[in-house]
């Protein structure tokens, strides 16, 4: 069998914000499937990798590649637009399937059904017409998963994704984690990891640079659920 | 022969002038909300006050104005829409900058072609008089071309200006469309400066979407709704200009400032 396609690679990559490290020379690619964990502490620089490793943020030093037509899904952890725009949750979540429409065309009723599954899915079916002002923190959130999902991506990135949950949207969101194909890469950046919920085959310490965490000696780690915050 | 401008429509309100203001009522409405929504009215203000000064330089050279002000006003598009997004405070300096040195490079020229108080008055504040037929056949061209852009490309430029890094993520051509969307503020602008000039250009950009988002909710309705207002407000303008003999342009913005001031007074729930 083949290697897994590498979808994202970060070689020997700096950041700089003015005269701060943020972070120093990171190695890191990503193939089809993997399962990954970045941990640290807030600070740390997990949301500039995020950010390197979507595209959005450009190395100050390294090279950052992607492979071609590598669909993206991303959940922010906090989103960059304007909860003001007239934008209903049902017109957000299409969004996510802007890439596969040619460019003049119309949505497609696909579109439309695959939007619909995931707004129910995510228990957001009430709320499908409601404008962004109208939604909670977690109800928001919620819709970002689905703007991501919904655009069947090769690799998904969430950056604190459960912060704003409640207790049943995060079995929800979880269990729809699990159910997503085998060959989707995920990548979660947390600050607190619960093993119960995402099994990474890799994790790795991200704090100014990169280090490999042994999976088998995860739980003794203070950033992973029940073993610190001091 | 009579030219359409010496026809009164009623009100003392000229046939061109009632034309001009359609068409302005509807980049009010369509580039208008782009303008409040993606947030650029210190933009557009900053690149209506740079094309004065493109004004300036086609009068010294001896060019027909309006190409100097279409210039200049693209070329700051171009020059401002790469800062956007990821160096907001060097856009906020550079709006300024431009601000001041299109006006600055508009006096200075203007005063070397030794063009009369009133024409530099005309430029700066409008002057509906002034409108041609010629001048309503370009604003009705250019405002046609911008509407069916923005209606043609709604999806991918509405997914641009509520989030640009997910249609980024999408694969967008986001920096063609985010300079497509300034282009047409630029032109835009451009376009209303006969109607009301360079200093008020962008008020009624402005003010007519402000009024809209006041009383709608869906992107449509705003649309619509930023058209009427436009409409209402520039006609309504002209004619209470006629009538108080006072200049168009300030008598509109005026009457625009004080429906918007009268809106936020009232309780949100009672205009909805």
């Amino acid at each position: 069998m083949s290697e897994p396609a590498t979808l994202v690679e970060l070689r020997q990559v700096s950041f700089r914000f003015g005269a701060d490290a943020v972070l120093t020379d990171v190695d890191l690619a990503l193939s089809a499937g993997d399962r990954v964990a970045l941990l640290g502490p807030n600070g740390g620089g997990k949301t500039t990798l995020v950010r390197l490793l979507l595209g959005l943020a450009r190395p100050s030093a390294g090279e950052a590649s992607r492979r071609r037509g590598t669909r993206l899904g991303y959940v922010p952890q906090f989103p960059a637009f304007d909860r003001q725009f007239p934008v209903r949750v049902e017109e957000m979540v299409l969004q996510g399937r802007l890439r596969d429409r040619r460019i003049l065309r119309p949505f497609s009723p696909e579109d439309r059904r695959q939007a619909g599954e995931l707004i129910e899915r995510l228990d957001l079916a009430a709320l499908r017409r409601a404008y962004l002002t109208e939604l909670s923190g977690g109800e928001l959130k919620r819709a970002l998963v689905a703007r991501a999902l919904v655009a069947d991506p090769d690799l998904l990135i969430l950056d604190e994704p459960t912060a704003a949950l409640d207790e049943p949207s995060r079995r929800a969101f979880w269990d729809l984690l699990a159910a997503l194909p085998e060959k989707t890469a995920i990548v979660l950046a947390t600050h607190d990891l619960d093993p119960a919920t995402f099994r990474p085959r890799r994790a790795v310490l991200v704090d100014r640079r990169l280090q490999p965490l042994a999976l088998d000696a995860l739980h003794l780690h203070p950033l992973v659920c029940g073993h610190g915050h001091g | 022969m009579a030219d359409p401008g010496a026809i009164e429509a009623g009100f003392g309100v000229s046939g061109t002038a009632l034309a001009a203001a359609l068409l302005a009522s509807l980049l009010c409405g369509f580039v208008g909300t782009v303008v409040v929504l993606r947030r650029l009215v210190a933009l557009g203000g900053g690149i209506a006050h740079a094309a004065f000064g493109g004004v300036g330089a086609a009068l010294f050279l001896g060019f027909d104005p309006r190409w100097g002000a279409a210039a200049v006003a693209t070329i700051a598009a171009a020059a401002l829409s790469p800062l956007r997004s990821e160096r907001l405070a060097r856009q906020d300096a550079a709006i300024g900058v431009l601000w001041a040195v299109g006006m600055a490079a508009g006096m200075m020229l203007l005063s070397g072609v030794a063009h009369d108080d009133a024409q530099v008055e005309s430029i700066l504040f409008g002057d509906l008089a002034r409108v041609r037929t010629g001048d309503l056949a370009m604003l009705g061209g250019l405002a046609l071309a911008m509407i069916a852009v923005l209606v043609l490309f709604r999806r991918e430029l509405i997914a641009t200006a509520f989030d640009d890094e997910h249609a980024r993520l999408q694969g967008l051509p986001v920096g063609a469309l985010s300079f497509v969307l300034l282009l047409i503020v630029a032109l835009a602008v451009v376009s209303l400066l006969t109607l009301v000039g360079v200093v008020l250009a962008i008020a009624l950009l402005a003010i007519p979407p402000l009024i809209a988002l006041r009383l709608q909710r869906s992107l449509a309705a705003i649309v619509a709704t930023g058209c009427g207002v436009g409409f209402v407000l520039t006609v309504g303008g002209l004619a209470l200009s006629a009538r108080l003999q006072t200049p168009a342009g300030p008598t509109i913005v005026l009457l625009g400032g004080g429906a918007l001031g009268l809106l936020q007074i009232l309780p949100r729930r009672a205009v909805r």
